[in-house]
């Protein structure tokens, strides 16, 4: 069992701040996203034993994440925000740096992007390999590398529209 | 006009970090989550705990009529049917894993869904005169004694329970599972449509 805490403490430290920010990416909510975040890991550690070398752990840890995320159904009240979550939504615009700005910014765009898209972008943006994100997405790579151009355009073209409001 | 490679590096470098320590999470894991069959597995474990009780007082209290062991086993027959049932429908909601496997998943899910309504729906009724056919026929010898007020209270109060949960319970039961069922199916049908 000690064996197995140390384990889980090190996937924990090396893996939790990229899936934090796929779960935020998804929710647009700090808070839904510590609970994802959780509940991914408790998933991680539930089948940690009947993880086999065959992949990557960062990639089965990602896939699990995912789909914590797409199975984001506990309540109708918890469905992906559309908006600015409220943490950032109250934060008082002179109190954010402009860096921080860009961030809220460029999680209000994602928001507006189809759950689906939300999940891949979120991927891209940390820079995983395109065999990897089709690995977990499920898509054939032809077709991600379609579906990522194009999601990559729609954001693009909402982060300008809104920065210009 | 931003480019992507300017929102890549506003991602890159964004300080946001989870406020959650991996002792939370250590904590939660060891205590487990809650899910869609936790009520199934209740209403397996209150089951058990009836047959038991039932089973004791068939094997050892004694009655003079047969009646009464008729009635007993009738009980039992029932409880037991419903057990199984319930185990069935555990089971299939504990095939797969919904992070893990939520395809697989989605059609457990429709294969409970289906189990369900016959569960609430058919069996119930043969559930329900099983139920009242056992402690009708259990009841008349232990009752003997009892002043016939008695016996007219306590039969109205079953009939009237029995009714209740029947028409008002059961509908209202069923309506709640069944709207939360469909919108668990409805919304990974249509996250698996997007992803197609």
């Amino acid at each position: 069992m000690a064996d197995k805490d140390a384990a889980f403490r090190q996937i924990f430290e090396s893996n939790s701040k990229k899936i934090f920010r796929l779960c935020y990416g998804y929710t647009g909510d700090e808070n839904a996203a510590h609970d994802l975040l959780q509940e991914t890991f408790v998933k991680v550690w539930q089948n940690l034993d009947k993880f086999r070398n065959t992949a990557m752990i960062s990639t089965w840890i990602y896939r699990i994440a995912v789909n914590t995320c797409l199975t984001y159904l506990r309540s109708e009240k918890r469905q992906a925000k559309e908006e600015l979550t409220p943490y950032l939504a109250e934060t008082r615009k002179e109190e954010l740096s402009e860096k921080n700005e860009q961030v809220a910014l460029l999680y209000k765009c994602i928001a507006r992007l189809e759950e689906s898209e939300r999940i891949i972008i979120t991927m891209v943006l940390d820079e995983l390999p395109y065999p990897e994100i089709a690995d977990i997405s499920g898509i054939s790579e032809g077709n991600l590398r379609v579906k990522i151009y194009r999601i990559k355009q729609k954001l693009t073209d909402l982060y300008n529209h809104y920065e210009r409001l | 006009m931003k480019d992507f490679e300017h929102l890549l590096s506003v991602w890159q470098e964004q300080p946001k970090q989870p406020r959650l320590s991996v002792d939370d999470v250590l904590k939660q894991v060891k205590k487990g989550i809650n899910k869609l069959g936790i009520q199934v597995y209740y209403s397996i474990i209150a089951t058990i705990v009836a047959i038991a009780f039932t089973a004791g007082l068939t094997l050892f209290a004694v009655f003079e009529q047969r009646m009464s062991y008729i009635g007993l086993f009738v009980l039992l027959f029932g409880m037991i049917a419903y057990l199984i049932l319930q185990i069935g429908d555990y089971r299939t909601i504990h095939k797969h894993d919904l992070t893990l496997n939520p395809a697989a998943y989605l059609n457990d899910l429709k294969e409970y869904q289906k189990r369900r309504a016959y569960l609430n729906g058919r069996f119930y009724y043969v559930f329900a005169v099983m139920i009242s056919l056992g402690i009708s026929l259990y009841t008349i010898e232990v009752f003997e004694s009892k002043p016939m007020v008695f016996r007219i209270v306590y039969y109205s109060f079953c009939i009237v329970t029995v009714l209740f949960t029947t028409f008002y319970l059961r509908t209202r039961f069923i309506e709640r599972e069944e709207k939360k069922v469909s919108y668990l199916i409805e919304r990974l049908e249509r996250l698996q449509a997007q992803f197609e």
